[in-house]
């Protein structure tokens, strides 16, 4: 390649990390031959680009279009759009992101930076792309989904990931023993993992289990501890921000429970007993397990709870918020520590409303926190999120 | 020639260093004591008596410890006084497992107790009549140890060695609670209270990290000092050995392995070479026995030694004098266990172990399973041992005449442990039964690094494969679990959930990698998924502990590790849990060995018309039986001939669906 020292492997290797980070089937709406097809597009101009003969800022121009259309085009067709932070880390970071998926891409960015000197051009050709392309994630839209959008520009890492490469081949040629402590060190983890995965009785002392098993749980145990890997540092940024478990993050960063096409929202809580429970990720303090009540299952709160309401931002609006709850004495409801409501409980399941005006609501993560007077328990049934239609523009 | 005089400056220098080496030596004892008086009294400390350690307390006194001992033995020391890089390693891994010990360790669980009650006996009692020593752990009346021995003892099945070998820490608990009692500290003196057994449980890890320093001192000869510093390393974390060094202390295993190392290093000392060193090495592999027999198979070593001596026509004499040394220090080393068999079965030596006469069945190895299997598979759950086993190989075909002779005690302790009656070693992590193989398999670890190494240097670009195979598995597992619909496209997952989804569709279509080849073995013999050998191997109709009772309960969950294909998905009739058959459906069940079976189906035909089922095993026809329409059971009885040993294959070939609640095997009455 232009400008770039490494071997041909070492750039077919890069090639293919790329190309195996294309999150095929699990973009819903998107099919997989869609994204190749947009990834084989943009390789093409990344390769037409690098090696043109055209003059060098006319190149530069036409990567800095390949990074920003995208996000022109989402704008374009959306009816919502907010800029945050949040959504340049769920982008890259929640469970279907980009360096969630393809960790390996991490180099691709981090090469960069050490290409700078070698080869400056090619360098800031793919930058021209990457850097309005990432920046342009700050922009959460219903226009178009955000993976689509990385990748039209995610070829343009291909320089940073060979350099990248080069260098860790080197390291390895250098220091292989240090290689080999590393993966002896994922020995290890696994090792450590499955110890106490078996200390703590989540598997049986003396019986089959299945290997699939152990791997959830270890991934349980390391996620629960320090964190999903993939997801550092959002996870850390969430964890600390709401107070909320590491694990979390996984599943609560991309999740949308009413988003602009759905007016209505359910959450059964305790309906479902398996780790795919819908309603888990979002339980923080205060709940305990799935128990039976009246004709299906719920959960306790004692005294003070919090839950995680993940929301679009076209979800923006008057919501109304009920909650299928029964107790004794007064239980208050309030989002984000603004919209509060207190309302009675009785000895059988009922609803419980909050009007939450437009304004209380976050795109994204909303807390709401409950609370039982006196300490008492409530034991909830559902909680349903009803957007309240408007007579303005949706825009 | 006289020595050239120092100048007063350089004199004055090494004075002060000297100094500063006996300080550090003071500090560095004292920090030391304070550690173990922690861990043996639960928290009293000598730096701050009136406060127990936290954790944090406690992890904080081990990095002063740690920061002192590499000062002192790096920086203070001598330079022919230093300590390696890969002693230094090994020694500050210690914190980590001391700290795993004292908060985390469990003391009486499992085999524990039967081994300590000989510490506690012989010391209290000056016997090996454990009555009250299972009286008081509410053991006596156990069917087991209910009734006496022919000579009024209590039965045990465990060894004497490793109550033997912790009597010197046990004594040193009843010095320890002299000096608290006098101190006007309340002390329990009966030999159970935690002082004795954290004491105990000291003694053992102690022990366990002698065995570390002492294969890493006869792994440095060949592979230097940092490489062997690293394979021991790799070996004690990614192992079981951790789990009974500092998890369950109080087993044989920490024992077993110290001394067996020993006789490593003392065979690659050539202490064969002499009359002395033979009997001391006879002694240490005869105490070996006394902690786990198996260790007896190492004695084909200086045999084959002692042969290869004479065929190099040494001095017969010297030879015979030698082989009858090391004979006395085995008999010496292995008197003990026969005079504990004597007190407690009347015999110096029992003619089959004392598990039972059917514990030992060297016609029926469960190799597969021993080493691949979900329950305590030795390679499937502590893979670290594929690299020790393929390191032999390079390292044999390099040195054929010092390590070729290995390959026997590893093929037959393997065998062996395939032949055990519960060849899982029951409640274990992983398969404990190989501890006395840790020091062949820390040979073979530094011969695989060392050419991992090697390659790795030659090949560098096989890290980037590996990372880039490594990156996609991580994305294409998922990719498929969402097409065998065990995740939805645009679901966000926990990273638990999301692993549990992409490894039940990698286990579906190629088997869990720790498994191989035994699931791909399985898959091929069987026509099934080489995902369905994880909870299918190893699990017994009636066999031994946690069996099914002879019921395979596929409406539950429980049992689904029972099913091959053919059964949906788990439904509700009321009470009853059931699965529906649409026309084949397919179970393995395990048996120890074929016998005369009754099996009766909990079942019914949906819909006006009852439905005939066939029943197969292993292919061969077994019978029919018709399912009304209301649930009901139906069976048939089939005979020894068409069951295998190990798992069998039950099809149910129904002419309309039919819906299943559960499998009954039932012996026939004896």
């Amino acid at each position: 390649m232009i400008g770039l020292s490494v071997e041909r492997s070492v750039v077919r290797l890069a090639a293919a990390a790329l190309l195996l980070s294309i999150p095929l089937g699990a973009t819903p709406g998107t099919s997989g031959s869609g994204l190749l097809l947009i990834f084989a597009a943009s390789s093409a101009a990344f390769l037409w680009l690098a090696a043109g003969r055209a003059p060098f800022r006319l190149r530069l121009a036409a990567a800095v279009l390949v990074g920003v259309a995208p996000t022109g085009l989402a704008l374009l067709r959306a009816s919502w759009w907010t800029v945050s932070l949040d959504n340049l880390l769920t982008a890259l970071f929640g469970a279907h992101g980009l360096l969630y998926g393809a960790p390996l891409l991490w180099c691709g960015f981090l090469g960069l930076i050490g290409l700078r000197h070698e080869a400056p051009g090619l360098t800031r050709l793919a930058l021209a792309a990457v850097l309005p392309g990432t920046l342009g994630l700050l922009v959460s839209t219903d226009g178009l989904d955000a993976r689509v959008r990385m990748m039209t520009w995610a070829p343009f890492l291909l320089p940073g990931l060979a350099h990248c490469f080069g260098k860790m081949r080197a390291f390895a040629a250098r220091r292989p023993e240090r290689v080999l402590a590393a993966g002896g060190g994922l020995l290890v983890l696994w090792n450590a993992l499955f110890m106490e995965q078996y200390r703590r009785r989540l598997l049986p002392s003396d019986d089959t289990v299945s290997f699939a098993q152990v791997t959830s749980n270890s991934a349980g145990l390391l996620s629960r501890a320090v964190g999903t890997p993939f997801a550092w540092p959002a996870n850390w940024i969430f964890a600390k921000r709401l107070e909320a478990p590491l694990e979390r993050w996984d599943a609560i960063a991309d999740r949308r429970l009413l988003d602009a096409a759905a007016a209505t929202a359910t959450i059964e809580l305790g309906d479902d007993a398996s780790i795919f429970a819908p309603d888990v990720p979002l339980l923080l303090e205060g709940f305990g397990d799935r128990r039976t009540c009246e004709q299906g299952w719920c959960r306790d709160l004692d005294g003070r709870g919090r839950l995680l309401l993940p929301l679009e931002g076209g979800a923006r609006g008057d919501l109304t918020l009920r909650l299928r709850a029964r107790g004794q004495g007064a239980l208050s409801l309030s989002l984000n520590e603004t919209s509060t409501s207190v309302a009675e409980l009785s000895g059988a399941l009922s609803d419980l409303s909050l009007r939450i005006p437009g304004r209380s609501v976050r795109a994204g993560v909303n807390v709401l926190s409950l609370s039982v007077a006196e300490g008492g328990r409530a034991t909830i049934d559902r909680i349903t999120l009803e957007r309240v239609p408007s007579t303005s523009s949706a825009r | 020639m006289k020595p050239p005089k120092l100048s007063p400056v350089i004199a004055e220098e090494m004075r002060g260093t000297r100094v500063c080496r006996r300080a550090a030596s003071l500090v560095l004892g004292i920090l030391i004591a304070d550690l173990i008086l922690i861990v043996v009294t639960g928290g009293l400390s000598i730096l701050t008596p009136s406060l127990k350690p936290t954790p944090m307390a406690f992890a904080a006194r081990e990095v002063l410890v740690a920061l002192v001992l590499g000062v002192r033995v790096r920086i203070l020391a001598r330079e022919d006084r230093r300590l390696s890089s890969g002693r230094l390693m090994l020694a500050l891994a210690i914190f980590p497992a001391l700290f795993h010990l004292h908060f985390i360790g469990r003391r009486i669980t499992g085999d524990a107790v039967y081994y300590y009650v000989y510490t506690r006996s012989m010391i209290r009692d000056a016997d090996v009549d454990f009555a009250n020593e299972y009286q008081h752990y509410d053991l006596l009346r156990r069917g087991d140890f209910s009734m006496p021995t022919d000579t009024g003892h209590r039965r045990s099945i465990y060894s004497v060695g490793p109550g033997l070998l912790w009597t010197p820490f046990f004594v040193a608990a009843d010095g320890l609670n002299l000096v608290l009692n006098g101190l006007g500290f309340e002390v329990n003196t009966s030999g159970y209270g935690p002082v004795h057994i954290n004491a105990v449980a000291l003694g053992s890890f102690a022990y366990g990290i002698a065995a570390l320093f002492v294969i890493h001192a006869f792994l440095r000869r060949p592979f230097g000092d940092r490489l062997a510093g690293g394979a021991v390393l790799l070996l004690w974390w990614a192992s079981f050995y951790e789990w009974y060094l500092a998890e369950q202390p109080l087993t044989s295993h920490p024992l077993s392995v110290v001394l067996v190392a020993a006789f490593f290093l003392l065979r690659q000392k050539e202490a064969l070479a002499t009359s002395g060193g033979s009997l001391v090495m006879g002694l240490v592999l005869g105490v070996g026995m006394s902690v786990r027999w198996q260790n007896g198979v190492y004695l084909l070593l200086p045999a084959v030694d002692l042969l290869a001596a004479a065929a190099r026509r040494e001095a017969l004499g010297g030879i015979v004098r030698r082989g009858l040394s090391m004979s006395a220090g085995v008999f010496v080393g292995i008197l003990p266990q026969m005079l504990a068999w004597k007190a407690i079965y009347g015999e110096y030596l029992l003619s089959y172990p004392p598990h039972g006469a059917d514990f030992l069945r060297l016609d029926r190895p469960f190799l597969l399973n021993t080493l691949f299997s979900s329950r305590h598979g030795l390679l499937s759950w502590t893979p670290v041992f594929w690299l020790c086993v393929l390191g032999l190989i390079p390292l044999t075909r390099r040195h054929p005449r010092r390590f070729a002779i290995l390959w026997a005690p590893l093929l037959i302790m393997t065998y062996v442990n395939a032949c055990s009656g519960d060849w899982w070693s029951g409640g274990a992590y992983s398969n404990r039964r190989f501890d006395s193989l840790l020091p062949v398999f820390a040979l073979g670890l530094a011969a695989f690094l060392q050419s991992a190494t090697t390659f790795v240097r030659r090949h560098p670009t096989t890290l980037l494969a590996g990372l880039v195979i490594g990156g996609a598995v991580w994305n294409l597992s998922f990719v498929r679990a969402v097409q065998r619909e065990e995740a939805r496209a645009g679901d966000s997952l926990t990273f638990a959930a999301r692993s549990l989804a992409a490894a039940r569709a990698l286990s579906h279509d190629i088997g869990f990698p720790t498994t191989w080849p035994a699931s791909w073995i399985f898959a091929a013999r069987y026509d099934a998924s080489p995902g369905a050998f994880d909870l299918a191997a190893g699990k017994y109709l009636f066999y031994r502990q946690n069996n099914l009772n002879g019921i395979a309960d596929i409406g539950t969950d429980d049992d689904s590790g029972l099913i091959l294909d053919g059964f949906g998905a788990i439904r509700q009739d009321g009470p009853i849990a059931y699965r529906g058959v649409e026309s084949e459906g397919r179970l393995i069940v395990s048996l120890d060995l074929p016998e005369t079976l009754g099996v009766a189906f909990a079942a019914r035909s949906p819909g006006d018309r009852p439905s005939k089922v066939e029943v197969t095993i292993n292919g061969q026809a077994a019978g029919s039986f018709q399912v009304e329409t209301s649930w009901g059971e139906g069976g048939i009885e089939v005979p020894q001939a068409l069951w295998a040993r190990g798992p069998n294959i039950v099809t149910l070939h129904a002419d309309r669906r039919i819906d299943i609640d559960r499998v009954s095997f039932v012996r026939p009455e004896r």
